[in-house]
């Protein structure tokens, strides 16, 4: 009779682990080359740790023992388990990062998106599982619901709704040009006042019609909003460009200036025009040879739109500027006294 | 019929009982066969210290960062031991506090990463940077995700989804959480001059 | 004695005559459309599997012949300057994208019906796993509209060309590729995870792993080769997204450890997967010469030993280092481990033999062995790799065999896919096309391989040439006919209602066990299992004491 202590699928992991570990160790002594054995040796031990989880937990694998005198097989002898259930929200959180795909090579907005569609997937998911419990009765929900939904997700709510009618508010009045948002500011207010007066004097209005009007009020906010943000905020302050200021812009992967001379004192206005792509200035010193030395200031990198950066003073001296992120984008820089 | 089939107590009948140990097994698998994809990453850092001495000239890692954010995640590996322990034994508000602290942990230790990789003074852009961002990242991502498993774990200890009769989600999380802790000591060996 | 107690109205295990899952009939398969969204069901998750990829597969197989007409004639110019895009766009939709999903979604679908249960072991994560995929191929598809992915070359062999120096659409399209790729490879992790685990752990009583069909097993080796290869893949595409991102150097050519690393994640993953794409059609051409010969293979174990071995060397081929890998996919004598593969392939033909013979399976043999012969011969002929004939070498052995198995397999198992069989008489058509297709294909590549002509060109000088490239473009046209067929009698057979027996072969296996297509629960009772053929049990059983009555 065979061993039942390991079932065949251990041995085959086992086998695949030891044959793993041995052909790395050869790989080594043949090749010689450090990344394969790595690789290999590590594909052993992963076998190895599968092996070992397989043999403690897949059970055992031993037929049930038929005596010779056993009566003729039964045609129904058990039944196969009880169908899966299912669920929208995997395809929601495939979905969600599908979106973190095209997120990640389009731009942060879509990135955004593609977390709020996974977080909504995976907390759907976990709540149809949570629901699915034996112990979810109808008590229970009534339980959860009374003290733990309505006590902590109404504040998020409240708050979820104010940010968003604020960030959208701020969107439009920031797009429409200075004079206009003034106008806008007030048609706003008052809008607001007679709509609270107005529900304020009408005690019967019905539930569904004020979520009607709430549903209304945030929807054209957010496309406004939205509307607003895609369009871009109207230039509010007045860009230092005089004495004092240095500007370099980042485009093509290249900055437009290969030396820059700056005073001690001066800011740098630096303009990232590769949307979607990381560059920042940084400093450093100058090895002898001309290479790159210890770092005397980092800017914050942005992916897109201007930053003003406040650098600490080197000494009077020659210097590298550089993008951190991409070796190519480099250039010198003269401070003077 | 019946009395035959009573005769023979051997032989399988009814319905199969409801298997253990599934989403255990599962997790142990796919989080083993993750760990092949930080062995690529930790395959081409040894390719390049193949090539040139690593950290490259001018490169100078904080060893202090590296250690105390390997031992932040160490610590977090009993804690979640602690959890399952607690679960199995009906302890409640041991696997609460346990859970709880794994969680502290966790995002101490991301939010570590984060720092680790923003104070880090060269870019992306060289081979070197290539592949300590690559890990990096992908350490605090693989973390990130643990810690929304343990959350989910905690929300079931809290709503008695997980108790001694039923203790496989505290399991299933500890076992993700411990390849979180094996992946990251494996990068940290990796990057950090931590044992010389 | 009522060995056979069936449910009123449903298939008894022996009833080789039920009509269908329910009186009347039903619509044929199991709905992969709208409702599938939301379905945990292995069945409609396989079903949307094998959907999306034969899509896939036609779309490349279309835009192979395109590329076959820019070389109709020397001076010909259909596609202009986007060959380069129209290769990279066939080679990976056909070899990435079809065969190991279109496995996939196969073992999806039969092995819980192999093993008898009534679900998978995670069936939320392989809903999440399929529709992963699925969206995998949307955005990779997407990456070709958005701008030019492949400057890398077409499976992005150089690295370092779509990295530096590309527009922003390029750039774009580039990381939508490589993301594109990254959630297909994810997805296929995640499924045969899940596959591994419920061959492991939801078997029925009495089906120990031994008693498992052949195909499960293939699929079993298969799922184990993707956990342990895929992920190195996925390492080495995340270094390249965060290289063609920020600007980096680390696939540049002057540094020798990214093209070193570049070779080991990008050969790790498409070694195996290029070898195990076989695997699953040497399990399900076990079973399918056992069902229809009603006999088990010769020798159970040394078929299930030879899939497993088959699996392993996929890896060794791999180890024969990453300067020759390259090689060895084409040329499978390039190396004594390489060839090794042989082996297994040869013991599961002959156990095949011994057992019986089919016709799609003795097409793949032909392929096969085609595929040996100019193996064999090239060398001789001072063939190198680089020419037509390693196109002809992949098209053959590396497609044409797997493919033309799979096309066999769903033959074989229509009845529980979509309720009916489909037709004998377009399924020989079907394998007269894709066989002949494929041979036509080889024959000429493997011509114009040994006159030199070199591959991945998009013009030739040689008028001589002419009718060779002719000739591949008819072979194409065959198997993109024969493709087309198929899946035109899959879907009308999906669209009828389901008129198959639960058994129409006298199977010995369990999926037989039930009707077809399978009601939710895929079983109403399994029989007892105490072989691995439980249903030649039973109906020997049956035979037994009504031959001794009679």
């Amino acid at each position: 009779m065979p061993s039942t202590l390991l079932n065949p699928a251990t041995k085959v992991f086992a086998v695949v682990a030891g044959l793993g570990i041995a052909i790395g160790l050869g790989f080594e002594i043949a090749v010689g080359e450090s990344s394969g054995t790595v690789l290999l040796v590590a594909q052993g031990l992963v076998a190895a740790g599968v092996a070992v989880a397989v043999a403690a937990l897949a059970g055992r694998d031993a037929a049930p023992a038929v005596p010779a005198d056993a009566p003729p097989p039964s045609a129904s002898a058990s039944t196969p388990g009880v169908p899966a259930q299912g669920s929208m929200f995997p395809g929601l959180c495939a979905m969600g990062l599908g979106l973190g795909a095209v997120g990640a090579a389009t731009g942060a907005v879509i990135m955004i998106l593609a977390l709020v569609v996974t977080g909504v997937g995976a907390a759907g998911w976990f709540g149809q599982s949570w629901r699915e419990h034996p112990s979810w009765t109808p008590r229970v929900r009534e339980r959860v619901r009374y003290r733990l939904l309505v006590p902590s997700a109404l504040p998020f709510a409240m708050l979820a709704l104010a940010a968003s009618i604020a960030i959208g508010v701020s969107r439009i009045l920031l797009t429409v040009p200075e004079k206009a948002a003034v106008g806008v500011a007030l048609v706003l207010a008052v809008s607001l006042l007679v709509a609270f007066f107005v529900l304020a004097s009408r005690p019967g209005l019905g539930r569904s019609a004020l979520t009607a009007l709430v549903v209304m009020a945030v929807l054209s906010v957010g496309g406004a909003g939205i509307a607003g943000a895609t369009r871009g905020e109207r230039r509010i302050e007045k860009v230092p460009g005089g004495p004092g200021t240095v500007r370099i812009t980042a485009r093509n992967i290249k900055f437009d200036l290969t030396e820059m001379t700056l005073a001690r004192g001066e800011v740098v206005v630096f303009r990232n025009r590769d949307t979607g792509t990381f560059h920042n200035v940084a400093f450093y010193a100058q090895t002898p040879d001309g290479g790159q030395g210890r770092p005397l200031f980092n800017g914050q990198p942005i992916d897109r739109g201007q930053i003003t950066y406040h650098p600490p003073p080197p000494p009077a001296g020659t210097y590298l500027f550089a993008c951190d992120f991409h070796a190519n984008m480099r250039g010198t820089l003269i401070v003077s006294g | 019929m019946t009395a035959t089939t009573a005769a023979t107590p051997a032989l399988p009948s009814g319905a199969p009982s409801r298997p253990r140990n599934v989403a255990t097994l599962a997790v142990l698998i796919l989080a083993l066969g993750g760990m092949m994809a930080f062995a690529a990453l930790i395959a081409a850092y040894r390719a390049l210290a193949h090539y040139q001495s690593l950290p490259p000239k001018g490169v100078k890692l904080d060893n202090y960062l590296g250690v105390m954010t390997t031992f932040t995640l160490v610590l977090s590996a009993p804690l979640v031991e602690w959890a399952w322990s607690a679960v199995r034994r009906d302890e409640r508000r041991q696997a609460i506090a346990a859970l709880g602290l794994t969680i502290g942990m966790g995002i101490a230790f991301v939010d570590l990463d984060w720092y680790l990789v923003s104070r880090l003074g060269f870019g992306v852009a060289t081979p070197y940077g290539t592949v300590f961002y690559a890990m990096v990242i992908l350490a605090g991502i693989n973390a990130g995700v643990g810690i929304l498993f343990l959350l989910g774990a905690l929300l079931r200890v809290l709503g008695g989804q997980a108790s001694g009769s039923e203790p496989e989600p505290v399991r299933v999380v500890g076992w993700y959480w411990e390849f979180v802790v094996v992946a990251w000591v494996l990068v940290a060996l990796t990057l950090y001059p931590i044992v010389k | 004695m009522t060995v056979t107690e069936t449910r009123p109205g449903g298939a008894g295990v022996l009833d080789s005559s039920a009509p269908a899952a329910q009186p009347g009939g039903v619509r044929g398969a199991p709905d992969a459309g709208p409702r599938s969204v939301g379905t945990a069901d292995h069945k409609r998750l396989g079903l949307v599997l094998l959907g999306t990829s034969t899509l896939l597969l036609i779309l490349g197989i279309v835009m192979g012949e395109l590329l076959q007409a820019q070389l109709a004639a020397p001076d010909t110019n259909v596609v202009g300057s986007r060959y380069g895009e129209l290769l990279s766009l066939h080679a990976t939709a056909t070899a990435v994208l079809f065969l190991g999903p279109f496995w996939l979604g196969l073992a999806t679908y039969i092995l819980p019906l192999q093993i008898g249960t009534a679900r998978l072991a995670l069936p939320r994560l392989h809903a999440f796993a399929t529709w992963l995929y699925v969206v995998g191929g949307v955005v990779f598809l997407a990456s070709y509209l958005a701008g030019t992915p492949s400057h890398g070359g077409i499976t992005l062999s150089q690295p370092w060309a779509a990295v530096q120096g590309l527009s922003r659409a390029d750039r774009a399209a580039t990381s939508l590729w490589i993301g594109g790729l990254f959630l297909v490879g994810l997805a296929s992790v995640l499924a045969s995870g899940d596959l591994i685990v419920t061959m492991l752990k939801l078997r029925a009583p009495g089906m120990t792993l031994a008693r498992v069909p052949l195909f499960s097993w293939a699929s079993f080796a298969t799922s184990s080769v993707v956990v342990l290869a895929t992920p190195v893949f996925l390492g080495g595409l995340t270094l390249l997204y965060l290289d063609q991102r920020y600007g980096g150097t680390f696939f540049s050519p002057s540094n020798k450890a990214g093209v070193a690393v570049w070779q080991h994640t990008i050969w790790l993953f498409g070694r195996p997967e290029a070898f195990v794409l076989l695997l699953p059609g040497l399990g399900a051409a076990g079973d399918i010469v056992s069902t229809h010969f009603r006999r088990p293979l010769v020798d159970l174990t040394t078929a299930r030993a030879a899939l497993i071995a088959f699996a392993g060397l996929s890896f060794a081929v791999w180890a024969a280092g990453p300067g020759r890998a390259s090689a060895a996919v084409v040329l499978p004598t390039s190396t004594w481990l390489t060839a090794l593969t042989a082996g297994p392939v040869a013991v599961s033909v002959l156990l095949w033999l011994a057992s019986g013979r089919g016709g799609p399976l003795a097409g793949a043999v032909l392929l096969l062995a085609l595929g040996a012969g100019a193996a064999i011969i090239a060398p001789a002929a001072r063939v190198r790799a680089g020419t037509a004939w390693s196109t002809g070498q992949l098209h053959v052995v590396l497609f044409g065999a797997p493919t033309l198995l799979a096309l066999g397999a769903v033959h074989h198992w229509a009845p529980k896919l979509f309720g009916r069989r489909l037709s004998t008489a377009l399924g020989v058509l079907q394998l007269l096309l894709v066989l002949g297709g494929f041979a036509v294909v080889g024959v000429a590549e493997y011509v114009l391989g040994y006159r030199h002509m070199p591959w991945h060109v998009d013009s030739y000088a040689r008028h001589s040439l002419r009718a060779l490239h002719g000739l591949a473009a008819a072979g194409g046209g065959m198997v993109l006919l024969g493709m087309l067929l198929f899946a035109l009698s899959s879907l009308a057979a999906a669209w009828r209602r389901s008129d198959a027996p639960g058994d129409p072969y006298q199977g010995m296996t369990l999926e037989w066990a039930t009707t077809s297509p399978p009601p939710p629960a895929n079983f109403d009772a399994l029989p007892e299992i105490r072989s691995a053929q439980p249903l030649a049990d039973l109906r020997a059983a049956q035979a037994g004491p009504a031959g001794g009555a009679a």
